[in-house]
């Protein structure tokens, strides 16, 4: 039995295990020949995050049969922070119910941690079809979600068919970032049909931080009062995270 | 005689208070709220008591009144107090209400429970004495007063709060329990919750606004609806004590889930749970693991010795009914009930029906719809008939009222996650 997974960096695997992290406190994932998988709803149900990395985005890889690989995600990002930005590493299990990563840029430095029984059920994807796509250059989108987070919790998408506008409101007052098609910040949008919908600003900003540190663009899809999907590029390897969040409903 | 009456307020001389709370903002929100009786709030802060000593003057009825002022609100000396005590290895922390029969008691209320604690510090002052004690002092003062447990079911200050709280009010009050004539209900509970501890069913329940600030949507937001022989403080006392003729016909109620602390939940988390769901999470919030803040659902289960739907034979009546703004602010999609927008409606409404309980309580439908449109009129009538939706408050976030006649939330849940759409 064996499961073998090297990357030439860390990067990517700290992107992936501080993403899961702003979500939940165990992870399970996945490793099959093609490559590994993740997926889990937060504790709430309100925000999922679907991870698939295939095998070719991995220097090396090796994955005999299917593999659940159960961690602490605390423990996990503790280790991974030990690595530094050139380690090349690997990650390693088999028999023992141990979890091996190994770190090397000159000398090696060997780490194991329990895995443990995973308590998540399998997680279905939500069936959903999007109104509204729109690509964003990933700097520009956390911008807008630091300025409405100044006024408001929560931000609203209203996207027509030449703009979307972002807007946040509170008792305190209220703020609104339009983006025009043609902007720099926009690469491109579809809309098929006019869509408005509100979302949690703090699970945005969780994950557009952690996530977004691997690419340079955002992919969101919604529909009106529908859950808002957002893709993120993992580096080269080809992997991709997609994050679900449920809407607000709270206002009529 | 009919009196509307909110007895517990607070002065701007409390904490996280509004600065126009004074007597002349109270009494032009009165007015437009349709109040006819409000405690003073605050009486044992001496500023406050200097403002209410100059600006009111006592009338026939017992009652205060504005200096030179016609037709005046009617104003009875009250206050809330916080008592921090030890008992039974732990520490308790009560917020009490307390009615006085005239200022010269107020005043010398004020000299016995200074040394227990700064009363200039807050109009709502802590005071370093057991609840027993409270009573006694204010007994010994005037048998005419009375003393009874603020917003009982609060987790964090209140008599049979979850956190700091007891099981019952004879363990909190001791000797002078029998001395305890009345129970706030608060925001976060309404009367059925309350009718199923038997030990209750000798106290009168009332419901006030505990107010923040004068602004007719906090102002009486909940309130009592009081039968008098007389408009003046003995039948007052009597309708406090199921004596005479004079009573307490019913209380005016938000849905107790409008109230801060409803559910069981985490604020930092966004997480609320009613209380079946709670105990099935062992009291923890799922997100981060730490001690859920207990509703005052689930608290008030955990006490009741009688299935729901229990109504005791001496039991007033409620209403349901919310403040109009907040109403109109729904409606207009506005978050801001003081928005101009919900402001023009708001006055239109007190104008064509001289006041918000007559709005919200007793207006034909009807004539609501030829004024106010048909969306604000459902809505009022939704709230009438307890078909309002409103998404539960917890652990300090207040609950939150919806359209019952709104599309989408005929297609989605009050509560809703991604399980929805897979």
């Amino acid at each position: 039995m064996v499961f073998v997974a090297k990357t030439k960096t860390p990067n990517e695997w700290k992107i992936v295990a501080q993403t899961i992290q702003s979500l939940v406190e165990e992870a399970s994932f996945e490793g099959t020949a093609e490559g590994i998988t993740f997926r889990a709803m937060d504790p709430s149900h309100v925000a999922l995050i679907d991870l698939t990395w295939p095998n070719a985005g991995f220097e090396k890889y090796d994955c005999d049969k299917q593999h659940k690989l159960t961690v602490r995600v605390e423990d996990f990002v503790k280790l991974l922070r030990r690595a530094g930005p050139k380690d090349s590493v690997t990650i390693q299990a088999g028999d023992d119910d141990m979890l091996t990563l190994k770190f090397q840029n000159g000398y090696k430095r060997e780490f194991q941690i329990h895995l443990i029984e995973s308590t998540y059920s399998p997680t279905p994807l939500p069936k959903l079809s999007f109104d509204s796509k729109m690509v964003l250059k990933e700097s520009a989108f956390e911008e807008i979600l630091n300025d409405v987070q100044t006024i408001s919790d929560h931000i609203t998408l209203e996207a027509t068919k030449d703009k979307i506008i972002f807007t946040g409101k509170s008792d305190s007052g209220s703020a609104s970032i339009p983006i025009e098609k043609g902007n720099d910040a926009l690469e491109s949008m579809e809309v098929g049909k006019e869509s408005k919908a509100t979302y949690s600003l703090q699970y945005l900003l969780n994950i557009v931080k952690a996530a977004g540190g691997a690419t340079e663009k955002v992919v969101c899809e919604y529909s009106s009062k529908m859950p808002l999907k957002m893709e993120f590029a993992l580096g080269e390897t080809g992997g991709r995270i997609n994050f679900y969040l449920a809407p607000r409903i709270e206002e009529k | 005689m009919r009196v509307i009456g909110d007895f517990h307020i607070h002065s701007k001389f409390s904490r996280a208070t509004s600065p126009n709370l004074d007597l002349k903002s109270l009494s032009a929100s009165a007015k437009i709220k349709g109040l006819n009786l409000l405690g003073t709030g605050d009486i044992t802060h001496p500023k406050w008591f200097a403002e209410v000593s100059k600006e009111l003057e006592v009338d026939t009825s017992g009652f205060y009144k504005l200096k030179n002022r016609e037709n005046s609100l009617k104003f009875v000396p009250t206050t809330e107090v916080a008592t921090i005590f030890e008992k039974g290895g732990k520490s308790r922390k009560v917020h009490h209400c307390i009615i006085l029969p005239n200022l010269e008691v107020a005043e010398q209320l004020s000299d016995s429970i200074g040394n227990s604690g700064n009363l200039e510090s807050d109009g709502r002052p802590t005071l370093n004495m057991t609840a027993a004690e409270l009573v006694e002092t204010v007994k010994r003062l005037s048998d005419d007063a009375e003393v009874y447990p603020a917003h009982a079911w609060t987790p964090w200050w209140s008599v049979f709060g979850a956190n700091f709280g007891f099981d019952s009010l004879d363990e909190c009050y001791e000797d002078y329990s029998s001395k305890i004539n009345a129970l706030e209900t608060g925001l976060s509970s309404d009367p059925p919750m309350n009718w199923r501890l038997s030990s209750l069913d000798r106290l009168t329940l009332l419901s006030n606004s505990d107010c923040h600030s004068a602004y007719p949507y906090r102002l009486g937001r909940e309130a009592n609806i009081l039968e008098l022989g007389e408009f003046d403080y003995p039948s007052l006392l009597d309708a406090i004590r199921r004596k005479g003729s004079s009573r307490i016909i019913a209380t005016i109620e938000t849905k107790p889930e409008y109230g801060k602390y409803h559910w069981t939940g985490h604020r930092n988390c966004e997480v609320s749970f009613p209380a079946e769901e709670s105990r099935k999470l062992g009291g923890r919030c799922p997100k981060c693991g730490r001690k859920l803040t207990r509703g005052v659902e689930e608290r008030a289960l955990e006490l009741a010795d009688r299935e729901k739907g229990f109504k005791p034979t001496t039991a007033a009546d409620y209403v349901y009914a919310y403040p109009l703004q907040e109403l109109i602010a729904v409606v207009v999609d506005e978050q801001n009930p003081l928005s101009k927008k919900v402001q023009q409606v708001y006055d239109k409404a007190i104008a064509a029906f001289g006041n918000e309980f007559n709005i919200t309580l007793s207006a034909p439908i009807e004539a609501l719809k030829e004024v106010l449109g048909k969306e604000i009129a459902s809505l009022i009538k939704a709230v009438r008939d307890d078909t309002a939706k409103v998404i539960a408050g917890y652990d300090g976030v207040y609950g939150r009222l919806k359209m019952s006649n709104d599309e989408e939330e005929k297609r989605l849940p009050a509560k809703i996650g991604l399980d929805y759409w897979t």
